[in-house]
Formats: C-alpha cells, sequence, structure tokens
C-alpha cells in the first residue's frame, strides 16, 4: 500500500500523522524543518557538537522506528513532545555513557554581537565564565533552564516536558539561577585577588 | 551579583554553531537504510506464495507445468478407466440385443 503524499505547506501534526501512515516523504520533510532548532538544543545539553547531532538523529529515528509514540488525540504540539524525546534521550545517553556534559563545552560557541577586539575579549571571557558555570549545573537544572530560558518555552510546557509539576520547575530554576550566581561570583572573586583564571 | 545582572548575562550567551549542513540528509538516509534492514517477518508459505506472484514469473511457469503434468496424468487415469467401462458396456450389450 502507498503513503499518502505529505506536502511542506503540512503542519508538523499533520506531518506526524502521515509518519504513522509510514510515509518517508513525511519524515523527510519534517527532519529537514526542524534539524537546526533541535540540534541547538541538543548542542546546549550537550555541550559537544558529534554527542549534539547523534542525539538529534536518535530522537528521529526513535520517532521513525515507533510513530504510534505520538498520540495527536492529547492536543500537544509537536516541537513541545518532541523535546520530551529529545530530553529522555539525552538521559538514556547519560545513564549509558555514566558521565555529565565536558567542560570543553565552551570551545565551539561563537558570540553573535561582536562588536570590537576588547569586547570581544570580554565577551569570550564572559562566555567561558557562564559555559564553565553551566556545566557544573546538575543536569535537571541545566535543562530547566535551557527549556525555560533559551528555548522559550513557558513554565508549564518545560515543567511537562520534564515530568514535573510547575512549582519543582520552578524551583529548578531558582537553584539552577542561584548556583550560576554562586559560580559567577566566586570566580570573579578569584580573578580580582589576581589569582590564576579557572574556568571550573 | 544582582539577579538582573545574571539574566542579562544568560542572555548574552551565544548561539550554539550550526550543525554540519548534510546532518538532516544523514537522518533521512539512516531511515531509508532502516527501512531496507527491517527484517520480514514471514513464514516460509508466505515466501513460496510470494514466489508465485507475478514478480517471479518463471517460478510460477514451473509450478504451472508440474501441477499441469499431475493433474495430466491423473486424467489419463480416468479416461483409461472410463474407456474401460465403456468397452465393457459394449461387450455386455453385444451379448445381448444385437
Amino acid at each position: 500500500m502507498k503513503a499518502p503524499l505529505a506536502s511542506t505547506e503540512d503542519s508538523d501534526e499533520s506531518l506526524m500523522a502521515l509518519i504513522r501512515q509510514g510515509s518517508h516523504q513525511a519524515f523527510s520533510i519534517l527532519v529537514r524543518r526542524h534539524t537546526d532548532r533541535f540540534y541547538a538544543a541538543a548542542f546546549r545539553m550537550t555541550g559537544r557538537a558529534a554527542e549534539a547531532e547523534d542525539l538529534v538523529q536518535d530522537a528521529f529515528l526513535k520517532i521513525w522506528q515507533k510513530p504510534e509514540i505520538w498520540k495527536d488525540d492529547r492536543g500537544a504540539k509537536f516541537t513541545t513532545w518532541f523535546y520530551r524525546i529529545l530530553v529522555n534521550q539525552n538521559i538514556d545517553r547519560m545513564r549509558k555513557h555514566g558521565k555529565l556534559a565536558s567542560n570543553d563545552a565552551m570551545l565551539p560557541f561563537i558570540a553573535d554581537t561582536r562588536t570590537g577586539p576588547e569586547e570581544d575579549a570580554a565577551l569570550s571571557e564572559e562566555q567561558q565564565r557562564l559555559e564553565a558555570a553551566m556545566a557544573v549545573l546538575p543536569e535537571r537544572q541545566k535543562t530547566a533552564l535551557n527549556l525555560c530560558f533559551y528555548e522559550g518555552l513557558s513554565n508549564a510546557d518545560a515543567a511537562n516536558i520534564m515530568g514535573v509539576k510547575i512549582k519543582a520547575l520552578e524551583s529548578l530554576l531558582i537553584r539552577a539561577k542561584t548556583g550560576l550566581r554562586d559560580y559567577l561570583n566566586q570566580n570573579t572573586n578569584r580573578l580580582t585577588k589576581g589569582d590564576r583564571y579557572a574556568t571550573r | 551579583m544582582q539577579h538582573d545582572e545574571l539574566d542579562t548575562i544568560l542572555s548574552r550567551r551565544a548561539a550554539p554553531q550550526k550543525p554540519r549542513a548534510d546532518l538532516a540528509e544523514r537522518i533521512i538516509f539512516a531511515a531509508v537504510s532502516q527501512v531496507q534492514e527491517r527484517p520480514r517477518n514471514v513464514s516460509f508459505w508466505n515466501e513460496l506464495m510470494a514466489m508465485l506472484a507475478i514478480p517471479h514469473p518463471s517460478v510460477a511457469v514451473a509450478a504451472g507445468i508440474i501441477l499441469g503434468l499431475i493433474v495430466g496424468m491423473q486424467a489419463a487415469d480416468g479416461l483409461y478407466i472410463l474407456q474401460q467401462d465403456w468397452s465393457s458396456f459394449l461387450y455386455v450389450n453385444e451379448g445381448g440385443w444385437l
């Protein structure tokens, strides 16, 4: 039996319905539409380009292999649902390898608001400190911060993705920010005292 | 450090690099490969029936010839019996009213 035709005009949810009927064309459209976006999210989770690519690939292949896990009758948005797949894949990956994101995560980052060499240097230092601070955060706090701050999801959506209540998510966000602030303050104090700069 | 200052630093966090240009295509290709490698859960009889379908005409012709020979031989036996019966019928009638 031939799968029905998909169009680039179709919504994500319609494409998922077609994928459930075996449409590889619908799968291709969905992958091309969202790879960059989810790669960015995966990169913020893993901190490594290769691992981020693997994570996105595994997540997409999962919905190709088991499209029945998508339940369109629940009224969920595809992107919100896919973030959950990505977060769960990341947790599985970390359990498998028994490790957290590495500290060299900061290296491939690029600044997008550069204006001059001095500001570049200052920004770069700030980026390095921030990435180092993010790297030492517990994974759940980092995920909560990434989803709410960088992926622009509402607290309700982020809580849904992480499988926690909104209050718990807010608590994770507060602890994440407190942890970051403490780390950055500690680091700044070291610099002002003339200690050797350390990112971790 | 104040709360607002941290938010400013967080908002200035650099965007990750874009993925390699062919990432989407590699994912699509991997999905196609999985379709090809997917094991087929079909029994021996299903395989046999599938061979008799149009894509394997040589197998269908061979099976047709074998089937034809078997049916033909059975029909030949039956014809012989019929011939015998017909002959005996003639003999009986020959002795009767002819």
